[in-house]
């Protein structure tokens, strides 16, 4: 599934990317806003998912943001990263990453 | 615990080194004892007299002793419990050395002591002698594993809690202003859990239901939560939420002290995230 795909089909998404979770390296990013917070932001959280714990998903908040992490299966290498404006329908974004995850490891 | 303590002076006191509390020693030590194991961290001078030792059954700490400690259990307990004399107490002391019956199931049996007030002793006399024990001039830690189990798990503490009392009674005000924001956000189907940047680590000053979180836990999730909020600068961020294999927890940073909650079972994170997009922290 192409990046544009994942924004077009998670609620108020703002930017995405593949990142290597032994690495912290983007492999793949697209950003369609301009708010240097959500660029920034990406490259940070993508630094930090390269944990030992490997955590199945991750989000964080800000005032403006949410910045979601999503291991599409416990084995995976490659995690989906989404960062969403911060609106009403939280969880509706949220549940959007993880499905659009899941449909693209089992693809 | 009362929050007023007092050490009373320890002999051959050696300084910790600059800046480390007691506190980060001790969970260092802690780290030594074999995860989920049985036996007795000991403690020897370098001519092979012994310092003191932390008892530990399955992971939990009994208790811990410190010959340099002037404060004895038998004065917290009667301070913990009004109608215990120190006679009483001397009594029982004599019996279970005859019987080789543990002191606090003895006092409980025969009614002397409520199992709170026990709790409480015992816990207040650990974390007092694992201070001393961490300020003693000595030679090293040993482990010694043993297979016997005489305590009960009732009267033994996860080093989460050894840990969270050693600092309230280091520092009882920030503990109490820690333990004040944790009721503030938790709910009781929630577990919550603060801590403090130390030189050499992170510790924890506070907790609501974290009575069996073990070290091993402990570390994990201040790691993470670390690592999650490493970040925050550079996102405006002001929370974290993660999901592990069977615990989900959110972590936020306040005046240098990170705060956790905890929740398992079930739908565990998106509770935890409705729980804490609710408290609108900034």
């Amino acid at each position: 599934m192409k990046l544009s795909d994942v924004l077009e089909r998670v609620p108020d998404s703002l930017a995405a990317a593949w990142v290597d979770a032994r690495t912290g390296e983007l492999l793949e990013s697209r950003c369609i806003s301009a708010d240097p917070h959500v660029s920034f932001g990406l490259e940070a959280m993508a630094s930090i998912l390269c944990s030992q714990e490997r955590p199945h998903r991750t989000v964080l908040l800000s005032a403006t943001h949410v910045f979601i992490a999503q291991r599409p299966s416990p084995e995976s290498i490659q995690v989906l990263l989404v960062v969403c404006a911060r609106a009403a329908n939280l969880g509706f974004s949220i549940s959007a990453v993880r499905t659009v995850a899941t449909a693209v490891e089992s693809a | 615990m009362s929050p007023a303590h007092d050490y009373g002076a320890c002999r051959n006191a050696r300084p910790l080194p600059e800046g480390e509390s007691t506190v980060v020693a001790a969970k260092r030590v802690l780290e030594r004892a074999e995860a989920g194991g049985s036996g007795a961290l000991v403690l020897q001078r370098k001519d092979s007299s012994l310092v003191g030792a932390i008892l530990v059954e399955r992971g939990r700490v009994c208790w811990a002793v410190c010959n340099d400690c002037p404060r004895r259990l038998s004065d917290m307990l009667v301070e913990e419990s009004s109608s215990l004399t120190h006679a009483q107490v001397s009594e029982v002391v004599a019996e279970c050395r005859r019987t080789h019956a543990p002191l606090g199931e003895t006092l409980l049996s025969r009614g002397l002591v409520t199992q709170e007030a026990l709790h409480r002793a015992l816990l207040h006399h650990t974390c007092v002698s694992l201070d001393h024990l961490m300020r003693a001039e000595s030679s090293a830690w040993t482990w010694a594993p043993h297979t016997q189990h005489s305590y009960s798990p009732m009267l033994t503490f996860s080093a989460t809690e050894v840990l969270v009392g050693m600092s309230q009674q280091l520092d009882p005000e920030r503990s109490a202003k820690a333990a004040a924001v944790l009721r503030a956000t938790s709910t009781p189907k929630l577990r919550a859990l603060a801590l403090q940047r130390a030189a050499g680590g992170r510790v924890p000053i506070a907790h609501l239901g974290c009575e069996q979180l073990e070290l091993s836990a402990l570390i994990v999730i201040s790691r993470q939560a670390d690592e999650l909020l490493s970040v925050a600068s550079i996102a405006d961020l002001r929370m974290a939420v993660l999901e592990m294999d069977d615990l989900s927890f959110a972590a936020w940073g306040q005046d240098a002290v990170r705060y956790v909650l905890l929740c398992e079972g079930k739908l565990a994170f998106n509770r935890l995230l409705a729980h804490v997009v609710a408290l609108n922290i900034s």
